[in-house]
């Protein structure tokens, strides 16, 4: 765990030296030198990462740097991946928004870099200072994206709002550091682990204090209620692709984060894998916390009138998904948040995709608007359709096995607890089963309006980005076996690291 | 391979029509040929199947094993004994008229054909899986194509708009299938742990596989606590009352072909879902809750029969009919003996092929009066004698006519009914069996009364000059279905035994049936 062994972080040194080419670029006028440097930096990082996790990588080592403050394990290279993957299609359907956009183009992508940065450096940090880091990284970068169109008064209030209650939770995230540095006495997360035993017990509230103020500040990542009051408001009033961006990067990083400190929550990893996690006594408040978060967010998305708001208020729901996926607090638990968020990624980019293409031609994101899309446009349509089913967890998609794996981790668990928990998600599928059908039926089954324009022009990137998920979602549905080995390679890392 | 053909002919089918065009009526008849065409070879393979069925042999025949994510243990694992391979007859026949009968879409006919093939390959795919994971995978794929094509294709159902029809239907169907999932988990684990604890599975191992689970130890606990959970989740599909609100009226706003594939063959899959897993895998639950189960049928079987008596609308009829006749196979299945069993899969058979007949007859004149009402209609028997009479056949089986099908399955649920007693789960007290018996027999009569009555308003007396120019199925390929339902639905009525001892070879093995009074048998 000695020494600097600084090449390890390669990917991030890339993406680094690209943030600071590209800055440089901008600064001297050259938009389209950082659109290279954008696009360079986030594919030679995400195929680094993914060299390293060739080459580098046996099944269950973890490499260390920067004297054991920087880890790489499948953990982090499965999540880099899914990472470098997000920038790529969020760099590819920018464009498309980007030329309806008249000013700004260089410090969009260099935000869009950055935040990058944050989210890669996220999935290797081994310390709650580089945890704050590497958080603050990404989440300043959104404050500066979310308010992107200045102009436009509802880009300005996501904006502020989002400041406002990220620096809230940011600040609960800081206090509970400082409140676990005071109880162990050190910054190190697997610190934390050798004082699991006593998060149960009563004599421990500092540490425990400490860890509840640190799962609040990443709940507020993640959208988790009660933290999740911006979520629809800054969806909606941010930028299409920015808010794209947020609802896959910025929440998947929020649960990388998440992850780890839960895993080390959990006590030293022995070589067989978790202690009992029915020692877990903080279980119950996780099981609340995923119940409330999937119900509030799928009930909340039936009344929406607004397709961008409806997938915020969805947003909130699949981190309940993805938290059941957590209170399971076994191997199999933390593969399926790893596949949910696999899934999630292809669904979820190209949904908004389409979102892009539909605004360009309609400037308006009302459910209403997308009437009869099924004649304009069938592609986009289907398009969409299939990414609203498998976020609704329908098979033949990715977005169903992800919640079957979920499902099926929450079941293993057994117990009253689980099983309600798994019967409160159950009726959390046929809500939102409900509200993507009410989109779908205006695609196909309502005639388009008197005004809505002809069939709408894909341009190539977008049309990669949109064959590319389409391919994604049924692959990760249907040949699901090699997927679900990286995604069990990754947590069975995270579990034997300590 | 047979069974991997019956799967994916429709699969292949739906796929390659994603890239045909559709621009005039040429590339119309192109799309129907390449759909019937996949469908045909789909009919084919099943009636191999059937035919090569090996009475005594292999319980799981035409079986395909290969392993799809091993550390979960799924496998994609396909067979067929002898219930599923009368299920899988029974999807291709009706599919393979229905898509002869869906040659009245003149509209968006790719996409038609697209999700009717969709939903087709998740019906034979529920059939003929043998793995679990593939199973649920499978049937919550047949749910969505079915929302769109009531949705898009389908007509108003009395008050209600085709919308709200397809929608309450999807979110039945889906709250079944969820709630049967947490079930089919449960069972997953314990499944697998039990056989860990047998030797039969690696320590840490874990499988979907049915073959194997079926063949696991549970616990009597287990098994009366889980067997609720997954029955009422294929309740919802089959459908028992009072779960049964959302059918009639899907029935009522599909177009004709999916009327078929649903009241004929989807309603099937909650049935066979209760036979693979209920009666397999937790055959003590099985035995322990099926007496409530025979009281909540008699409400089927009465109820049902009662509401289509005061229905006007042809659809709404077929459709409350349906619901009453799926109770006798609730009965039948709750009697957990042979014979009863036997003539719940028969009777399963042989209402989807007469249901499909009926809602394919419906089609064919609503397209041209645009109404189902029956005092509307009138004396069109004059104008559509082939269609009239295919009608008066339908509704002479439904009623229980001798000669059909249906007649010798509801026999043979009657009878295993007569022959058992129902003991009611926690409260120490029996049903003996000719209570059902008596509302079984008291269903057929209603169900003769309002099938009568039916074809006396709508088919005969004084002609309605409104209907002075309908058409009837004049060309051979609008009759081709319609002869082909007819045709199975004799042969099987007339000669019982050239399906009855397939399914009955099938059902023998079941679990919780050796078990089951021996005098049952006889």
């Amino acid at each position: 765990m000695s020494g600097w062994n600084l090449g390890l972080a390669l990917p991030e040194w890339i993406l680094a030296g690209c943030v600071l080419a590209a800055l440089a670029a901008d600064a001297q006028g050259r938009g389209e030198w950082v659109r290279r440097f954008a696009w360079f930096g986030v594919l030679a990082a995400t195929a680094a990462a993914g060299l390293q996790g060739l080459l580098r990588l046996d099944t269950g080592t973890k490499l260390h740097a920067f004297h054991g403050r920087y880890g790489l394990d499948a953990f982090a290279v499965v999540f880099k991946l899914i990472f470098g993957g997000t920038s790529l299609f969020i760099l590819a359907m920018s464009g498309q928004w980007l030329s309806r956009v008249d000013r700004g183009h260089g410090e969009f992508r260099l935000l869009a870099l950055m935040a990058t940065l944050g989210m890669f450096f996220a999935c290797s940090i081994e310390d709650f200072a580089s945890l704050f880091v590497s958080l603050e990284l990404i989440t300043v970068c959104f404050y500066c994206l979310a308010a992107f169109k200045r102009n436009d008064a509802r880009s300005v209030e996501a904006g502020i709002k989002y400041v406002i209650l990220g620096g809230l939770a940011s600040a609960f995230l800081l206090l509970g550091i400082a409140f676990l540095y005071g109880a162990t006495g050190s910054l190190e997360i697997r610190a934390l682990s050798a004082h699991a035993d006593d998060l149960g017990h009563a004599g421990a509230s500092l540490l425990q204090f400490g860890v509840l103020l640190v799962i609040v500040g990443l709940a507020f990542k993640i959208a988790a209620v009660p933290f999740q009051v911006w979520t629809p408001d800054v969806y909606e009033g941010a930028a299409s692709p920015v808010t794209a961006f947020l609802s896959m990067g910025s929440k998947a990083a929020g649960f990388v984060l998440l992850l780890k400190v839960v895993r080390a929550c959990l006590g030293p990893g022995a070589d067989a894998g978790l202690r009992d996690p029915d020692a877990v006594r903080w279980l119950g408040l996780v099981a609340l916390m995923a119940a409330t978060t999937l119900l509030y967010g799928n009930l909340g998305a039936m009344w929406q009138g607004n397709l961008k708001r409806l997938l915020g208020y969805s947003s909130i729901g699949h981190a309940g998904y993805a938290l059941m996926g957590i209170f399971a607090l076994s191997e199999a638990g933390f593969a399926a948040v790893v596949y949910y968020l696999m899934a999630y990624l292809f669904t979820v980019l190209g949904v908004f995709a389409v979102i892009i293409l539909v605004n360009g031609a309609t400037k308006s994101h009302a459910i209403d608007d997308y009437s009869g899309l099924g004649r304009r446009s069938p592609f986009l349509a289907l398009v969409l359709t299939v990414g609203l089913l498998s976020l609704a967890g329908v098979p033949p998609l990715g977005g169903f096995f992800g919640k079957f794996l979920i499902f099926r981790a929450v079941v293993d668990k057994g117990g009253v607890l689980a099983y309600s928990l798994a019967f409160v998600g159950a009726a959390g599928v046929v809500i939102s089963l409900y509200y993507y059908l009410c989109v779908v039926k205006r695609l196909y089954m309502h005639e388009p309006g008197p005004d809505a324009p002809a069939t709408i022009a894909v341009p190539a990137p977008m049309k990669a980005v949109l064959w590319t998920c389409l391919a994604g979602m049924f692959v990760l549905g249907i040949f699901m076996g090699p997927f679900v080995a990286l995604a069990e390679e990754a947590a069975r890392a995270l579990v034997a690291s300590r | 391979m047979l069974s991997l053909i019956v799967l994916l002919a429709p699969a292949v089918g739906c796929f390659l029509l994603f890239f045909m065009k559709e621009r005039d009526d040429a590339d119309r008849e192109r799309i129907r040929g390449a759909a019937t065409l996949s469908v045909t070879a789909s009919l084919l393979a099943s009636f191999w199947m059937w035919l090569a069925y090996d009475t005594g042999g292999e319980r799981y025949q035409n079986v395909v094993d290969v392993s799809w994510a091993p550390s979960l243990g799924i496998g994609f694992r396909l067979g067929t004994d002898g219930i599923s391979i009368a299920m899988v007859v029974l999807t291709s026949v009706v599919i393979w008229a229905g898509c002869y009968v869906s040659r009245s879409i003149k509209d968006r006919v790719k996409e038609h054909y697209i999700l009717l093939l969709a939903l087709v390959t998740g019906v034979f795919g529920v059939f003929l899986s043998l793995d679990l994971f593939f199973f649920y995978f499978f049937y919550e794929m047949a749910v969505i194509p079915m929302y769109l094509l009531i949705g898009v294709w389908g007509s108003r159902a009395a008050q209600y708009s085709k919308e709200y029809a397809t929608m309450k239907l999807t979110l039945y169907l889906t709250t079944g299938a969820v709630f049967a999932l947490v079930g089919l988990l449960a069972v997953y684990f314990q499944g697998s742990e039990a056989l860990q604890a047998a030797g039969r599975l690696q320590p840490g191992e874990r499988t979907f596989d049915i073959r194997l689970l079926g063949e696991a130890v549970y616990s009597a606990g287990f098994q009366k606590a889980w067997f609720p959970v997954v029955f009422l989740g294929f309740a919802c599909i089959v459908p028992m009352w009072p779960l049964h609100s959302w059918s009639p009226i899907g029935h009522a706003a599909a177009p004709s072909s999916v009327s078929m594939l649903h009241a004929g063959v989807l309603m099937k899959l909650g049935a066979y879902g209760i036979l693979r897993l209920g009666f397999d895998v937790l055959p003590l639950g099985a035995q322990h809750w099926m007496g409530w189960v025979a009281v909540l049928c008699c409400m089927n079987i009465l109820y049902g029969g009662l509401v289509a008596m005061a229905q006007r609308d042809m659809k709404f009829i077929i459709g409350f009919s349906s619901s009453s006749h799926m109770g006798y196979v609730l009965l039948g299945l709750s009697t957990v003996g042979v014979m009863g069993v036997s003539g719940a899969v028969f009777l399963m058979f042989a209402h989807g092929i007469m249901t499909a007949l009926a809602f394919g007859l419906i089609g064919w004149f609503y397209d041209q009066t645009h109404t189902r009402v029956v005092d509307d209609l009138g004396g069109m028997i004059r104008q559509m004698p082939f269609v009239g009479t295919c009608f008066v056949i339908m509704a002479m089986a439904s009623a229980g006519l001798p000669g059909f099908a249906n007649f010798a399955s509801e026999l043979l649920v009657i009878v295993g009914a007569w022959k058992s007693s129902f003991p009611l789960a926690g409260t120490g007290l029996s049903v003996p069996g000719w209570i059902p018996t008596i509302a079984a027999i008291w269903g057929i009569v209603i169900s003769a009364t309002y099938l009568l009555r039916a074809v006396r308003d709508a088919w005969f007396g004084p002609s309605n000059p409104r209907w002075e120019g309908l058409e009837d199925a004049r060309a051979f390929r609008h009759r081709l279905p319609f002869v082909g339902l007819i045709l199975v639905l004799t042969l099987t009525g007339c000669f019982p035994r050239t399906i009855v001892d397939t399914i009955k070879d099938g059902v023998k093995r079941l679990r919780p049936i050796p078990s089951a009074p021996e005098e049952a048998q006889r």
